[in-house]
């Protein structure tokens, strides 16, 4: 990062002696500016607010303090404990990804379009994993009921992290109480493990419960009709590379970075957690699939290993600005990008859900993916397994793998699915394989950044 | 040779005026011709085709501004098609005449039938000028009517007194509901039977514009005044302005969706432009860059919002104050065109008596309207606002309408040049 020039500190000195130490974390005087302005703000509130409990506590000392820890990196949204996201004020604490404008982009378009919808069931299920702030099912909760009275919402939050359910159930309660939220349809919060293997021994501990043991005991429903998620998705070669030094250095990594695991490093690990996501979509019956990504790359892989599935009707991939009206579209190795900016998030979608999104015009679809059977599942296991789930398609899940011998499944095993695909199609599964080694090669041949000296 | 050495100037202008039929007037109100002219003609022609192509477009899309143009075209094209119908009967019904080979009781029905058609095509033809004249943005407003006193001192002031009772007076007969914002008489009090020194009077109704427009102006009386002692006969004046008034209708120029509201903004001209992080964003950046801004093209007015931390917020203020500026942009032109206006009815400067548009002679009872050439002997009658004034206004909208024509006529002929 270049150093930042005397002249630009000066004028900053000559606008408000504070605004120097604010310099460094935005990069901008302008934007310096404004944050100095949310700090005052929030400065003579908090004093005001100690004040009148017959504290006493002096204004400028406090905004000192506050900028001094802003100077340091510490997100401004930590030091104010709130964030926006859409309409809503969420509150954030350390220990909880800050939740983001991009993600709020997607969930409001994709709200938006749900909510326009005609056939919509009497009860909507909207499973959303990896929920942090629970930032994500309140946000459409509140899109969907700011237009529609007459779908009742049910919308369940899962996270890993304890941390996160207490704030989502704080966020949730907060805004129900601010009649923020329509007194109407439910959230809910829930730990569970979206890595765990739904097969292993449960009573390890908790916090390693599988999503589909978590739905059994907590005696919740097994379909879902929309399932949306923002992973932890960088790799850890991004994470030093690509991510600021606020993000590194005060917000939880087990938000960002997939937990490694053994041979699978780099960009696959950044990737770890949408095989399973996908595989609880095709469990859950899921119509609508939003899945968060870091870029276009990230994008291609996730769309590639959703077609590879053989469950979904049409793949599209957003922007981060897909709501804007006239935003242009193209098409990167077939499938639809809408939107400008960074590609951030794969959407999927199957059956109905082509209704609810407005996509009149169906993808062929593939023939033997009779929803609700689950048998294209079995089609690209190899081995005797796959003989074990023929013909019980119809039965339900955990009763067909409760027959099963318990034994680990591998999630990796969707890129042997794709190439799988790719030679059905008639191809040889190599030229698809060469191309994701090829991403492999590519990130990592990338010139090193050499080590930055000092501050 | 002549007997006479010289003759006086005037008896020789005597002679060169006919002996026989009195004035000649210039201006005249005399029927309208039955023929439209062919400016006029093409122009709606003109119009007609435009509208073909606008209903096209439209039925393969909608557009706010083609459908209100449409709409504004729609009596042009009707009046026109009537017109068309009309001529063609009429040379239909004239060639059938004229043809010496048609039969004679044929002749006969056809000449029977060419009066009617002919009535026929001067109304069509009087209709299509009329769908023509483009009607006064304004005509369709409530209005404004100020009346002070013009030269002649005391005189002038009563007789201003005497024309606003005139103008209550047509209100109440034609149930026109008028408010006196204003009345100050020459003491500086509002107290009545004083001459007046100011006045004015709101006339809400819609369409009042319409209808008092063509009072604006500087009235002439000439009668002895009640103050006169020797008896002297004297020629005074009072000026009249009349101004739409517009700010009965600001609540529903509030409203965002109507495009005839200053407030409106097409969405498609505005261009939003948004701070994005630059490189990876998500989960890579937590910015708290939330500032938006806005453009409007067609005006080139850039709005930039950075106060909140929501961009949402942000996003909401811009488009308030982006309107709110456009607004003001528009309010202000119409408040330009609405001075030019005031200006153009009456100066100041035109207030003598010289100027006037009609005069009020109290001896012969009789009130005359200079722009028509109307007169009415019928003098308390005006005074009282009866059914007299309303002849006389009417006729000097005639006047006024043939005006327009006349003024479309040499614009249509300019640009064909």
């Amino acid at each position: 990062m270049p150093r930042i020039s005397t002249s630009a500190l000066r004028k900053a000195y000559a606008v408000d002696a504070l605004l120097p130490r604010l310099l460094p974390p935005c990069r901008d005087l302008r934007a310096a500016q404004n944050e100095l302005r949310w700090l005052r703000e929030h400065a003579d509130h908090v004093a005001d607010a100690r004040r009148a409990q017959g504290d006493t506590v002096s204004k400028s000392a406090l905004l000192r303090d506050l900028v001094k820890q802003r100077a340091s990196g510490k997100p401004l949204q930590y030091l104010l404990g709130t964030e926006f996201f859409g309409d809503l004020e969420i509150r954030c604490r350390p220990g909880v990804l800050i939740p983001r404008q991009d993600t709020a982009a997607s969930v409001q378009h994709l709200a938006r379009l749900v909510r326009k919808a005609q056939n919509l069931p009497s009860e909507l299920r909207v499973l959303d994993l990896c929920t942090g702030t629970g930032c994500i099912p309140l946000l459409f909760h509140h899109e969907l009921y700011a237009a529609r009275a007459d779908v009742e919402l049910r919308a369940l939050g899962i996270d890993i992290s304890g941390k996160a359910l207490q704030l989502a159930g704080h966020n949730h309660s907060r805004l129900r109480g601010d009649k923020t939220l329509a007194d109407k349809g439910s959230i809910h919060y829930m730990q569970a493990d979206v890595l765990a293997n739904p097969f292993a021994d449960a009573t390890r501990g908790r916090g390693r419960i599988a999503v589909s043991t978590a739905l059994r005991h907590a005696r919740l429903p097994h379909i879902w009709d929309i399932l949306i998620s923002n992973p932890p998705y960088i790799s850890p070669s991004g994470y030093w590379k690509t991510t600021t030094r606020s993000v590194r250095g005060f917000e939880p990594k087990l938000a960002l970075v997939p937990p490694p695991t053994a041979g699978n490093s780099g960009i696959a690990q950044g990737d770890r957690f949408y095989p399973p996501i996908l595989d609880i979509a095709s469990e859950v019956e899921a119509k609508i699939v939003l899945l968060e990504v870091a870029d276009l790359g990230q994008a291609l892989r996730v769309a590639r290993a959703a077609q590879a599935l053989r469950m979904f009707d049409g793949i599209e991939i957003w922007r981060e600005q897909p709501n804007e009206p006239d935003s242009p579209s193209s098409e990167v190795a077939g499938f639809r990008v809408l939107g400008e900016g960074n590609a951030r998030s794969v959407i999927c979608w199957r059956g109905t859900g082509a209704a609810w999104l407005g996509k009149s015009e169906r993808a062929p679809a593939y023939e033997d993916v009779a929803f609700p059977d689950v048998s294209h599942r079995a089609r690209f296991r190899t081995g005797p397994v796959s003989v074990v789930h023929q013909g019980e398609a119809l039965r339900p899940y955990w009763v067909k793998h409760l027959n099963e011998e318990q034994k680990a499944v591998k999630h990796n095993v969707w890129r042997d699915m794709e190439t799988n695909a790719a030679r059905e199609r008639g191809h040889s599964g190599a030229p698809e394989k060469q191309e994701l080694d090829t991403t492999v090669a590519h990130a990592e041949v990338l010139p090193k950044v050499p080590k930055k000296r000092g501050l | 040779m002549l007997k006479t050495s010289w003759i006086c100037r005037s008896c020789l202008a005597r002679l060169a005026r006919p002996a026989f039929g009195g004035q000649v007037r210039l201006q005249s109100s005399a029927a309208a011709p039955a023929t439209v002219p062919p400016a006029l003609l093409t122009r709606a022609r003109g119009i007609a085709l435009e509208h073909k192509h606008l209903t096209e477009k439209l039925a393969s899309g909608f557009d706010t501004r083609a459908a209100k143009r449409v709409g504004e075209c729609g009596p042009i094209v009707d009046a026109l098609g009537a017109w068309e119908q009309a001529h063609e009967s009429v040379a239909e019904l004239t060639s059938l005449i004229q043809d010496p080979s048609s039969d004679a009781e044929l002749r006969e029905l056809a000449a029977d039938d060419l009066g009617a058609t002919r009535e026929q095509l001067q109304t069509a033809s009087q209709s299509l000028i009329t769908s023509l004249v483009p009607v006064h943005p304004f005509a369709h407003l409530p209005c404004l009517l100020e009346i002070r006193p013009g030269a002649g001192g005391s005189e002038a002031a009563i007789f201003a007194g005497d024309l606003l009772r005139m103008y209550q007076g047509f209100c109440n007969r034609n149930g026109f509901r008028a408010t006196l914002l204003k009345y100050e008489n020459t003491n500086g009090t509002q107290e009545a039977g004083v001459p007046l020194s100011e006045a004015i009077l709101e006339i809400d109704q819609e369409n009042a514009y319409g209808v008092f427009r063509c009072e604006a102006g500087v009235h002439r009386v000439q009668r002895v005044p009640a103050t006169e002692k020797s008896g002297r006969t004297h020629t005074s004046a009072a000026s009249v302005h009349v101004l739409p008034s517009l700010q009965e209708n600001s609540a529903a120029s509030e409203d965002f969706d109507n495009p005839e509201s200053d407030y409106y903004i097409d969405v498609k001209e505005v261009r939003l432009e948004v701070m994005r992080a630059s490189g990876a964003g998500g989960q890579h950046v937590n910015k708290t860059e939330s500032a938006v801004r806005l453009t409007h093209i067609p005006t080139n007015t850039v709005v930039s919002m950075q106060d909140s931390r929501s961009q949402i917020k942000n996003k909401e203020k811009a488009w308030a104050l982006l309107r709110a500026r456009i607004a003001q942009v528009r309010r202000e032109k119409r408040e330009e065109e609405m001075v030019a206006m005031r200006r153009s009815v009456v100066g100041v400067a035109k207030m003598g008596r010289g100027d006037k548009i009609r005069t009020y002679n109290y001896g012969q009872q009789r009130v005359t309207d200079h722009r028509s050439g109307t007169t009415v002997l019928n003098l308390d009658d005006v005074v009282a606002g009866g059914q007299a004034l309303e002849d006389i206004m009417e006729s000097v909208r005639t006047w006024l309408m043939e005006q327009d024509v006349k003024a479309l006529v040499a614009e249509e002929s300019e640009t064909k040049k």
